[in-house]
């Protein structure tokens, strides 16, 4: 009997891993062909029937990555405008989420989540002639301001429902000891929801760092993001595979590293607004 | 909706204004000369895409500037993506663009029924505005023809040209002591006698539909069709339904599986990998074909004139060019720019990069003869193509959409339907977009 559970849960495990491993496999082949491709000289890129395992190693695209275009000051630039749209995102989508929570103020809640379904590509010519009469186009400011439109309804509508688990009552004792509203939100509720607000951080920045359509119209020269980097790979009748995988292997690097360090956070964020008491 | 319509009133307002500023405009002018600093201290923006030419352009403006003393900035941009800039900065009227690179047979009635092109006839004809070894003429009849707008308004400068020619392997072709089709009538025993699949296919062309819209003239031009008759729609015209017939059938029966969805880049990649004899398409590729690092037919490629047919002899050629925008503020000193760019001195170095100009002189080059990048016969089946090159794509507004017209007929034509039946369909969806766009 003993044996029998002990084989059974044994299989048991092998077939969760099976599984895991099943489900994993086209994903992690994405990764895995964007690694490789980028580590190939063109004319393996194309080759047919394609070399999965073997082929000669070149790191020539990552040199051109770095030589032929100023990668490091896009990494920057991209850098700066995903910090500053978070963090600006985070100021002003907590209290708000908050608000939203603690007084159940449901309409504003949705009148937010429309400016997120409307596409984006509509608010670009108002956008633009509005920037450009404030002479703001080529700047950080402008990047960051019109990237808050995909943050800022992410980060209140997740936090909305991890500000509802709050108990009220913690609120109402605090408010009955003389505390005042926004000291209520920063000093008991904010705490609580912390791995929330890390979560909601992580999915900010990477909806920034991901972002082009903004980015190609209201950036210049100067403040131009990684994901247009990309694109300038890709020349008239001729895409460079190598140069293009080394620089999409980069540009997903920090995001993966921010992921995988915060990691423990996500899973504790994502599952803390779901549990009910 | 027409361009700017010229009504009485405008008219009138025009013919006084010319009569009134004529004599304090010319008068100085006439006596100054060309003189490239004119505009010393202005600065200029522009909106360039990326493509062969313009790596070679960017490098060269710094001279530029110091030979006309104004400051240039710049962008680069992928060619979808600045064209959508370009959308968004002329909608909302923002005057920061001063000139642009312009796709023209994609955009060029289009942008000029919007007005975004300024006419550059009065400044190529302004002594004072064109250096005296500008020399417009020289420019090859395709070329100009390509810059030139219905009511003879010249919309840009022409700068990288692009023909279609053939693409041949000499070793392939030597081992069936074979050479490269001069008729239309010897291209299908041609590439049946290369056939040998699956090591080599006969031939590759763009099968996928709107990509395939730029090679199918290749054999319907030579075959008599046209697109348009009279201004009505001709694409059930019999030279199409020969045309189509011939081109869907060496898809359907001489080309590597999968052909009906093939770009330029699975056609280029097929053709570098070793696995097709036979491949028509532009020009430009060939700079991919002759890099070791990219392709496995180094030195293995033969370059040659499209064949002929009963309809004529022509290459289709497609036109990039540096146009000024209406929407500038400085108009002349963007102008200077654009004439620099296309000079002759500019085009010389973009030959001798490999990267073909409608420019005439330039082939004769003692320069590019002396230090030529390409092969011979490159050089030579492009010039020839030059001398034949005819518009690729009809000249209307809604050129994308035709392309998905004709592209959806080759694509049902190479899986197996009747040409005469999958063009009378194309027929009749085209002449509705003509009616919608063109009246």
């Amino acid at each position: 009997m003993v044996r029998g559970s002990a084989t059974r849960r044994w299989l048991g495990t092998a077939g969760f891993y099976a599984l895991a491993v099943l489900f994993m496999l086209p994903t992690a082949f994405v990764f895995y062909w964007m690694l490789t491709l980028s580590l190939k000289p063109q004319v393996e890129a194309t080759a047919f029937p394609p070399s999965f395992v073997r082929f000669t190693v070149t790191l020539a695209g990552y040199r051109e990555v770095f030589t032929k275009y100023p990668f490091v000051l896009y990494t920057w630039n991209s850098l700066v405008v995903a910090t500053g749209c978070t963090l600006l995102g985070l100021v002003v989508g907590l209290p708000a989420a908050y608000s939203i929570a603690r007084w159940r103020q449901q309409r504003l809640a949705v009148v937010i989540l429309v400016a997120r379904i409307i596409p984006g590509i509509a608010y670009l010519i108002p956008w633009y002639i509005f920037f450009r009469s404030l002479r703001m186009v080529d700047t950080y400011g402008a990047l960051i301001l019109t990237h808050l439109i995909v943050g800022l309804p992410i980060i209140i509508w997740v936090m909305i429902s991890f500000f509802e688990d709050v108990p009220a009552d913690l609120a109402d004792a605090a408010l009955i000891d003389g505390c005042s509203h926004f000291g209520v939100f920063w000093r008991i509720a904010l705490p609580l929801v912390k791995p929330g607000v890390v979560a909601t951080a992580i999915l900010s920045f990477v909806f920034s760092w991901n972002n082009f359509l903004f980015s190609v119209i209201l950036a210049g020269r100067s403040t131009r993001t990684l994901p247009i980097a990309v694109y300038t790979m890709i020349s008239y009748e001729e895409i460079n595979w190598g140069t293009l995988a080394a620089a999409a292997t980069l540009i997903t690097l920090p995001v993966l590293l921010v992921a995988l360090l915060a990691q423990r956070h996500i899973v504790t964020g994502l599952t803390f607004g779901a549990v009910k008491q | 909706m027409t361009a700017r319509p010229l009504t009485r009133r405008r008219f009138l307002q025009a013919m006084t204004a010319g009569a009134a500023a004529g004599p304090f405009v010319f008068t100085p002018a006439r006596a100054q000369g060309f003189n490239w600093k004119r505009f010393q201290g202005k600065e200029l923006f522009l909106l360039l895409t990326k493509h062969p030419f313009i790596d070679v352009l960017e490098k060269n403006i710094p001279e530029f500037e110091s030979l006309s003393g104004m400051k240039v900035k710049w962008e680069t941009l992928p060619e979808i993506q600045a064209r959508q800039k370009l959308t968004v900065e002329m909608t909302a009227n923002s005057g920061g663009i001063d000139a642009f690179f312009t796709s023209l047979h994609v955009e060029k009635k289009r942008f000029w029924k919007a007005g975004w092109y300024h006419p550059l006839n009065k400044f190529l004809d302004d002594k004072t505005l064109t250096s005296p070894d500008f020399d417009w003429n020289d420019f090859t009849p395709g070329a100009r023809a390509g810059v030139t707008q219905p009511d003879g308004s010249i919309s840009a400068l022409a700068a990288f040209v692009d023909a279609n020619v053939v693409f041949y392997r000499k070793d392939l072709f030597a081992a069936k002591s074979a050479s490269p089709p001069k008729t239309l009538a010897d291209l299908e025993p041609l590439v049946q006698k290369l056939h040998a699949p699956p090591a080599t296919y006969g031939i590759v062309l763009r099968g996928l539909k709107n990509a395939n819209a730029t090679q199918y003239p290749s054999i319907l031009f030579p075959m008599g069709g046209t697109y348009l008759k009279d201004g009505k729609a001709a694409l059930d015209s019999k030279e199409q339904v020969a045309a189509l017939e011939l081109y869907t059938k060496l898809l359907r029966q001489y080309a590597p599986p999968g052909v009906v969805n093939f770009n330029w880049y699975e056609c280029s990649a097929s053709f570098m990998q070793s696995q097709v004899a036979i491949y028509m398409d532009g020009v430009n590729f060939a700079s991919q074909f002759e890099d070791a690092a990219k392709s496995k037919v180094v030195g293995k490629v033969g370059y040659a004139v499209l064949p002929s047919g009963p309809g004529g002899h022509f290459s289709p050629i497609y036109i990039t060019g540096m146009a000024v925008s209406t929407q500038s503020r400085s108009k002349e000193a963007a102008y200077l720019f654009a004439q620099w760019a296309t000079n002759k001195a500019n085009m010389v170095r973009e030959l001798m990069a490999g990267v073909g100009v409608g420019r005439t002189s330039t082939w004769d080059s003692a320069d590019v003869k002396a230090k030529p990048k390409m092969p011979a016969d490159w050089y030579q089946a492009y010039q020839a193509s030059l001398k034949i090159g005819r518009q690729g794509l009809p000249e209307i507004v809604g050129v994308t959409e035709y392309r998905d017209i004709i592209g959806v007929a080759i694509q049902k034509g190479i899986e197996g339907a009747p040409a005469a039946q999958v063009l009378a369909q194309a027929q009749k969806e085209f002449q509705d977009l003509l009616n919608r766009t063109e009246s």
